[in-house]
């Protein structure tokens, strides 16, 4: 039996269809305002250099005793976490009683090209952590890190293990060279230091195309077919732009860090082979004692799940708990599925502890 | 509606479908730009418009480009199936003909035959953001240049520069040289594009066989367009994640960044001739600053950690605890020792010993408080021990010699020294209370023997019970 059954005229419809929305999408895109994000206030704690550490305020006083700290990655901007009112991590946590706070990284420009991983980990997240802890006056909080700001909580929780009470890791890459990491299977044949010479900061064109080409027709292409769909939907249609700027809102990447970060993860996997130095400080992930959740997304094609899973076996800590997510890289955050399931997970596992 | 007769002239429905589409477009659009349609590409046309009505929307436009892009390709495949449909006579299309004609790339009205041939390195390049395009402009603009270089070979590029402008011909040599290297890396990186291309329709035309059971027959457009995105990314990703992938990746990357780096030089020349300000030189104004800020944080945090990591604390709360224990220690009966630490009574007459130990202690007391960053150095204080015992039958002058060597060594070993020495030097199993904890610790003790009525404050004076106490105890026990 022919496998296509498209009756000629089923496909001209289908085609009329496809222009009428292109039609009514002319109206649509034209009388739409700009996009907003971030739905949750927030205020100012701290300030140095480009970061900003902020602190969100929930309708109710927090009820948790120790503040939550999220650091995200340097990649993307973090508002990713409190996208929109029904998109966001951090209302869902503050609802729950959670203390929130976030550390905005900024936009690095070329002055911030010497900055370094010792820079971000040892200098700007220890402070931040100093930051949060006095105002708590206590002696340990707990961290939350994202993606690469995983991977940089890992290696701050290895360093100052008496700082951190409870260590939350998303989508965080910890074995760098898993069989289908795409990522990392491409910059073990770059020439990172001629790259970084060459560059200084990394473009952030340069960082949004490579994550393109990871799933090229996907994310080039079928993408903004689907959005054709609802291009008649005032509604849809901000959803897909707020999330569509969030994508390629993407800082340069500071040269120094850039070049550590693909030499001594990418390339080196020190966080599973050993021999990870940030600054003067050796990092082991044997050395991370406290309780440990580790969050991953089934569907993720830029941190795989087996990039997230071998952090079980490599921490020191006995108290560990993993949770998978059926989702991606970025439904972790925003579906309607992640609003459900991931606060309340992590809400219930800190009050556990 | 649907029409399937095969006598039906689905060409004829083609053509009025299309102009009516276009009417309907410029009915749409006609207040906002008149251009004349392509009769041939009518469907491009009025995505073009539609393009050109965003051009200058600023905020939008960015999302208008991307759309425009991946419709006009969407509209393509529609384009291609009806036409394809139209040509055989207005039955349901064959998948393995359609897939057949796809792979050979006919001429196709308004299909780009490099999508047909390549859609993935077409896709690639298209995606190319501002950063990168600039790039491609400039690399495009050498491309005359190399290709005649090519022509006439390569080897004289490699040739030894001579002469005054000996430096400069180099330069110019490594920069054409590494125009044709990344050339040739983008080459093999297409090549393997191609065989990515090649083997989706592979994948796909066994995905569209899976589908011959009735109930997943694939029965628009849409579904087959879908279907073979999903071939095209499983064939990307196999190639992608290949060994061969990664060299030839890394190779590109490099290459590029070998013409950008000669390319920068270039400009550099140029820019000290005009006396501009380069790039190096704002890098090395950039790493100064960023060292001396390093310095001056390094510097502020260890004169802040000095004053505020929490010794002063500590030491301010175990004077503090000091004082209770002396007031606990001197309000009770029986407090001999501790007692000594407390001001003397005006006309109380004490026995020696007290006053031995007190000074004792008062000095052990006043080395550790004033040298809080010293740690208590056992280190040093063992030898004091050790030479006293061994001097102990020497001769008075030679006693005296080795006594004033040890204050010597010990003053300028550590501000400790000097007092446990002297302690030392009492041939009295001195209690070692080197810090603030371990006399904190003693003074504990103290209290809880005294608490307990025990009697032997003399042995348990300032730390641990004698070695010979506690086996005599033990011995008493057992004879009684």
């Amino acid at each position: 039996m022919n496998p296509i059954r498209i009756e000629p005229q089923k496909a001209l419809d289908e085609a009329v269809r496809f222009n009428q929305k292109l039609a009514a999408g002319l109206k649509t895109l034209r009388n739409m305002d700009e996009v907003e994000y971030g739905a949750t206030a927030k205020e100012e704690i701290y300030r140095e250099d480009k970061l900003v550490l902020y602190r969100f305020k929930g309708p109710h006083a927090p009820t948790a005793k120790t503040p939550l700290l999220i650091a995200y990655a340097l990649v993307n901007r973090p508002y990713m976490v409190d996208l929109q009112d029904d998109r966001s991590l951090v209302k869902n946590l503050l609802a729950l009683g959670e203390d929130v706070y976030l550390i905005d990284w900024g936009y690095p420009d070329q002055s911030d090209r010497y900055l370094t991983l010792d820079d971000y980990i040892n200098g700007y997240i220890r402070r931040c952590v100093d930051v949060v802890a006095k105002r708590h006056k206590v002696g340990k909080i707990n961290l939350l890190g994202i993606c690469q700001g995983g991977a940089f909580s890992l290696c701050f929780a290895s360093i100052y293990p008496q700082k951190i009470r409870n260590l939350i890791a998303m989508v965080t890459p910890v074995d760098f060279h898993t069989p289908d990491n795409m990522l990392s299977h491409w910059t073990r044949g770059m020439d990172v230091d001629l790259f970084i010479d060459t560059l200084g900061n990394v473009p952030a064109d340069l960082m949004n195309w490579c994550y393109l080409t990871l799933k090229p027709v996907r994310l080039f292409q079928q993408k903004y077919i689907g959005m054709v769909d609802i291009l008649d939907d005032k509604i849809e249609m901000e959803n897909f732009l707020r999330m569509e700027k969030w994508i390629f809102d993407s800082p340069d990447q500071a040269g120094e860090a850039f070049r550590q970060f693909v030499k001594d993860f990418y390339q080196g996997n020190k966080l599973v082979n050993g021999g990870l130095m940030i600054g003067d400080k050796s990092v082991s992930l044997k050395k991370i004692s406290m309780p440990v959740l580790n969050i991953f997304a089934e569907q993720d094609h830029l941190v795989p799940p087996s990039a997230s899973r071998p952090l079980q076996g490599l921490i020191g800590t006995k108290d560990y708990t993993q949770l998978a997510f059926k989702g991606g890289h970025i439904g972790i955050y925003v579906s309607g599925r992640a609003q459900r399931e991931v606060p309340g997970a992590i809400h219930e596992w800190l009050a556990q502890r | 509606m649907s029409d399937t007769n095969g006598g039906h002239d689905w060409s004829k429905d083609w053509q009025a479908l299309q102009s009516q589409y276009w009417s309907a477009w410029t009915d749409l659009t006609r207040n906002q730009a008149g251009v004349t349609p392509d009769a041939a590409t009518p469907w491009h046309e009025g995505l073009e418009q539609w393009s050109r009505m965003f051009g200058s929307a600023g905020k939008q436009s960015d999302a208008a480009e991307r759309l425009m892009s991946s419709a006009k390709d969407y509209l393509n495949l529609m384009q291609s199936m009806m036409t394809f449909a139209s040509g055989k006579g207005g039955g349901p299309i064959n998948a393995q003909s359609w897939l057949e004609t796809l792979r050979g790339a006919f001429n196709m009205p308004g299909v780009d035959p490099g999508l047909m041939n390549n859609p993935l390195a077409k896709m690639l390049r298209d995606m190319s953001g501002n950063g990168v395009r600039s790039f491609e402009q400039l690399a495009s603009g050498a491309k005359p240049m190399i290709e005649q270089m090519q022509q006439e070979g390569l080897s004289w590029l490699r040739a030894p520069a001579f002469g005054y402008a000996r430096e400069h011909q180099e330069h110019y040599q490594k920069m054409l040289l590494a125009f044709a290297d990344f050339q040739e890396a983008v080459k093999q990186y297409n090549a393997l594009m191609m065989k990515a291309s090649q083997r989706s329709f592979e994948i796909a035309e066994g995905k569209i066989a899976e589908r011959s059971e009735p109930g997943r027959q694939i029965d628009s457009v849409r579904a087959l367009y879908d279907l073979w995105v999903d071939a095209a990314e499983e064939a990307y990703a196999e190639v992608a994640l290949s060994e061969e992938f990664r060299k030839v990746y890394g190779d590109v990357v490099n290459a590029q960044m070998r013409v950008r780096s000669q390319m920068q030089q270039e400009v550099e020349r140029i820019g000290v001739d005009l006396g501009m300000p380069t790039r190096t030189e704002l890098n090395n104004v950039h790493k100064r600053l960023h060292d001396l800020r390093r310095e001056l944080r390094a510097s502020q945090e260890a004169q802040r950690d000095a004053g505020h990591d929490g010794r002063d604390a500590e030491i301010a709360a175990m004077r503090a605890e000091i004082d209770d224990l002396r007031r606990l220690v001197s309000n009770s009966p029986t407090a001999p020792v501790l007692r000594t630490a407390a001001p003397p009574k005006a006309g109380v007459r004490r026995k020696r010993a007290p006053v031995r130990r007190k000074r004792a202690a008062k000095r052990a007391h006043v080395a550790t408080k004033s040298t809080p960053i010293v740690k208590p150095v056992p280190v040093a204080i063992k030898p004091v021990v050790v030479r006293v015992q061994r001097t102990a039958a020497a001769p008075k002058a030679r006693r005296r010699d080795a006594r004033r060597r040890l204050a010597g060594r010990a003053a300028q070993a550590s501000r400790v020294i000097p007092a446990a020495a002297k302690s030392a030097a009492t041939a009295r199993p001195e209690p070692k209370a080197a810090s603030f904890r371990e006399a904190i610790a003693a003074m504990r003790q103290q209290v809880s023997r005294q608490k307990n009525g025990k009697k032997k404050v003399k042995a348990a004076r300032f730390s641990l019970p004698s070695r010979t106490s506690a086996p005599n105890a033990r011995l008493r026990r057992s004879k009684s």
